[in-house]
């Protein structure tokens, strides 16, 4: 994802909306990207987004230069995905209580190509510890240091978390493949 | 070496942490577990990173709406709490918010997800700041116009005092709740709680509630204070009206208290006169003159009796720093004698302008939406043969289709985000017409409507005057009229801008509370053309002689033969301009008739009209209380109840009208008129808009 200008994040720190609604369509498809892979539902995406856009503008002071701004902004959007799942996991137990179900997840289509399908289904099933690494270290590219403010864990953690993903992914994908043949 | 070390090596080269060990390397090529292992974390980055990007939705405009109603980092005083409105009596001292504490999180996450927006004010604690940023005069419509965009529901109570009602009544006071749930459904309720000298006194309860197609209103009907309390003889039954046409002109749905959109959120510019810190919560301070805020108070004057107040009166309005909703408004009467002379014609007592005469502020605020319940209206059924109604009921005749069947000569392609909520059509359509159609756009408080007119036959233009000012519109051409009129001071409907269309096949009317420029881009991208209005809606001829209308001041000059120097720039108030005029020959003797009027907003219809013939000297005075004022070097005549200013100058009589304006600007503005017979005559030009001889 592009960084920002650095003089739009000023200019949006000093209270101006236009370069705020800049850095909003510049950093958008990748906000959605990360909610969407860490909610797996793409309407909880947007909420999730939206959401992570209000926190930033109103904490956009408190926001210092020796991080990367998209770091800091995923990092939001990390945290108000796991907000979302909070509250999803109350309402699914309320629900649950009520004896009705959850409408089914919007989802997003799925990819034209077989395997692409298989492997995007076998991200969305790791656990969430090893998925929130996976996609924004090797789906969105940051680096592990990146990475490590996003999602507020260690770098030494984050390596061997990517590994177990990888191994995990390895296993899930020729389990599959031997339930095929 | 082991093959997890492999493996685990490999996964951090490919994350870039540095080059793969040789080692690690020599044991991968050897090993086929690993070297399996390599290829399928390839290929699953390859799958995940060339994927094609998935269509990401747009939610700026959504996520901006939202922030609109914050400011960053804002160290929001917010005196009070959130949650649910408290009660009256419970005024409680604010208590300040940390910095980027919990409370901005709260509300951040609250806005973003829709649900709660709830402070408390008192009424009481105004500490006046330093003064605001001159940015803050462009800031503040657009943080306006943000906020109306996404709000979806809101709830207030306002505490209301009104000062010199009557001898036996100076202070009044009301308790006012106001609520409102997007797009279309709006309930007032104001509680008179006046110790009245006597019961005999009419009590200003009053109630309106719409639904969207049902509207009710019930209350006293207006009395002049001097004739009060024997005035009115009885109660007036409640008015319910049915089959509701969509943000419909002839009944009111004052929303401007929520948002000031008629006026403040449609300027480039406001007057903002300073900052203040309300009962703990950040403020700007916004100034305009009574004419132009009179929609504001409609919130709570739509039926009853009130106080009147002067056209110059004084308006403030604090708008709450971080969500930009109103919480406090004041009336202060205006200086000098003529106001004086008002008051006194009208039974008032002496008014400092230091001291308000009418106040409104917000106790409880929540932008949680309202249940829809609140809205119902209980539509009466007919009364039985022989009894009085206990309601009046009448029947608009709109009847709602499905959206999905609006065809499209009713869509915009651009509505400026705002979805279509509404469809329907007349089952009566207006005189001259055969089919009458409208459809309504709108989100939170901006709305839009378009009303397409088929096979109308009046010489007329539909839903504007003959004064309507002739703009480009895609392109072609359209009629444009600011809001205003009744809806603004007389208790009418929703105020609107609103722009006529005359297309071939049909009348088309786009009407909205947006600014100016975003109505006319809208019309503009209709899927049809406006052309200029037909000669013979135009012209209007009888034996006496004839009208020509749709002229610019110019135009209408020129065909005259005035030779008459129109107010330069600064004369006129901001916002002011010459948009039509008329030409008017009788027995041979030609009268100008040009109208200016704001561009957004005219509060009572008219705006201001100079009127202009030949003559030698001022025709005798009819109205007994005219005075003689002095016009530049020329002697002229004031009349106080007509409020038009008379003046002859170079041969020819001028008049200077306009109900909202005071003696002193009309004297300013006359005395920047140059005027005079054309020197030497020539054939008029021909119209390039009309062709009319």
């Amino acid at each position: 994802m592009r960084e920002p200008e650095p003089d739009l994040v000023l200019r949006a720190q000093a209270g101006d909306l236009e370069a705020f609604e800049r850095i909003v369509r510049e950093c958008q498809p990748a906000a959605w990207f990360l909610a969407y892979h860490l909610t797996r539902d793409a309407s909880a995406a947007e909420d999730v987004v939206q959401e992570a856009f209000v926190r930033a503008f109103t904490a956009i002071r408190s926001y210092r230069s020796a991080w990367k701004f998209t770091s800091w902004l995923m990092q939001i959007v990390r945290n108000c995905a796991m907000d979302h799942h909070r509250r999803a996991r109350r309402r699914d137990a309320t629900l649950h209580r009520a004896g009705r179900a959850e409408p089914p997840a919007t989802q997003i289509a799925p990819a034209p190509v077989e395997e692409r399908a298989r492997i995007n289904d076998a991200v969305r099933a790791l656990r969430p510890e090893l998925r929130e690494p996976f996609v924004v270290i090797e789906m969105l590219g940051y680096s592990y240091e990146e990475a490590s403010v996003i999602l507020g864990v260690r770098v030494g953690t984050l390596k061997s978390r990517m590994h177990r993903a990888r191994a995990a992914l390895m296993r899930a994908l020729a389990e599959e493949a031997a339930d095929a043949m | 070496m082991r093959c997890e070390a492999a493996q685990r090596a490999l996964s951090r080269a490919m994350d870039g942490d540095g080059p793969l060990d040789r080692g690690v390397a020599v044991h991968v090529e050897g090993c086929s577990a690993c070297a399996g292992f390599r290829d399928g974390a390839l290929r699953v980055r390859q799958a995940v990173r060339l994927a094609p990007a998935p269509e990401v939705p747009d939610r700026t405009r959504s996520i901006m709406a939202a922030v609109g109603l914050l400011e960053p980092d804002a160290p929001l005083e917010l005196g009070g709490r959130f949650g649910p409105e408290r009660d009256a009596g419970t005024e409680r001292r604010p208590r300040a918010a940390r910095r980027g504490g919990p409370l901005i999180r709260a509300l951040a996450a609250a806005l973003a997800a829709g649900l709660v927006l709830g402070f408390a004010v008192t009424r009481t604690d105004l500490i006046l700041g330093r003064g605001p940023a001159p940015a803050l005069a462009a800031e503040v419509p657009r943080g306006l116009l943000r906020t109306a965009m996404a709000l979806r529901g809101y709830r207030a109570t306002f505490d209301v005092v009104e000062r010199n009602f009557a001898r036996a009544v100076p202070t009044r006071t009301f308790v006012a709740s106001v609520a409102f749930r997007a797009p279309e459904d709006f309930r007032v309720s104001v509680r008179d709680t006046t110790a009245y000298p006597s019961p005999a006194w009419p009590r200003n309860d009053l109630l309106l509630v719409t639904d969207d197609a049902a509207w009710s209103v019930a209350g006293p009907d207006p009395c002049p204070p001097a004739s009060l309390p024997a005035c009115p003889a009885s109660p007036s039954p409640p008015r319910t009206l049915v089959g509701r046409p969509p943000f419909d002109r002839d009944t009111a749905m004052p929303t401007d208290v929520i948002v000031p959109m008629t006026v403040l959120a449609a300027e480039r510019q406001v007057t903002v006169t300073g900052a203040a810190t309300v009962a703990g919560h950040r403020t700007v301070r916004v100034e305009l003159p009574f004419d132009e805020a009179a929609s504001l108070l409609q919130a709570i004057q739509f039926r009853g009796s009130w106080r009147p107040f002067f056209p110059q009166d004084r308006v403030d309005v604090w708008l709450d720093r971080s969500s930009w909703l109103p919480i406090r408004f004041e009336v202060h009467p205006a200086p000098g004698p003529e106001r004086a002379l008002w008051a006194t014609r009208a039974g008032l007592p002496r008014e400092s302008p230091s001291v308000a005469i009418f106040s409104a502020t917000a106790r409880a605020l929540s932008t949680t939406p309202p249940p829809a319940t609140l809205f119902a209206v209980r539509v009466p059924g007919s009364p039985a043969r022989g009894e009085p109604a206990a309601q009046e009921l009448a029947d608009q005749g709109f009847r709602p289709l499905a959206v999905q069947a609006a065809p499209g000569w009713v869509r915009p392609t651009d509505t400026d985000g705002l979805p279509m909520v509404r469809y329907g059509r007349f089952v009566r359509p207006p005189d001259g017409a055969r089919e009458e159609t409208v459809a309504a756009y709108a989100q939170g408080l901006a709305w839009v409507t378009v009303t397409r007119v088929a096979g109308w036959t009046a010489l007329q233009a539909f839903g504007v005057d003959g004064f309507a000012e002739s703009v480009r519109v895609g392109a072609g051409v359209g009629y444009y009229e600011p809001a205003g009129g009744p809806a603004m001071g007389g208790g009418g409907g929703v105020p609107a801008r609103r722009v006529s269309l005359h297309t071939p096949g049909a009348e088309v009317l786009v009407e909205s509370d947006l600014p100016r420029d975003t109505l006319l881009r809208i019309a503009g991208s209709l899927p049809v053309t406006g052309l200029p209005h037909p000669v013979a809606w135009r012209e209007r001829r009888w034996a006496g002689g004839r009208v020509l209308d749709g002229l610019t001041a110019a135009e209408a000059l020129r065909r005259a033969r005035f030779a008459v120097r129109m107010p330069p720039a600064g004369t006129l108030p901001r916002g002011y301009r010459a948009v039509g005029a008329e030409l008017t020959t009788v027995g041979g003797v030609p009268t100008v008739s040009i109208a200016f009027r704001h561009a957004v907003a005219e509060p009572d219809g008219e705006g201001l009209r100079l009127t202009v013939a030949p003559a030698a000297a001022l025709p005798p005075p009819t109205d007994p209380a005219e005075v003689e004022v002095a016009v530049g070097a020329s002697a002229g005549r004031w009349s106080p109840d007509r409020h038009v200013l008379e003046w002859v100058d170079g041969g020819l009589f001028l008049s200077l009208s306009g109900p909202d304006f005071d003696l002193s600007s009309l004297v300013a503005i006359a005395a920047s008129i140059q005027a005079g017979t054309d020197p030497s005559p020539t054939s008029a030009p021909a119209s390039p808009s009309g062709g009319i001889p």
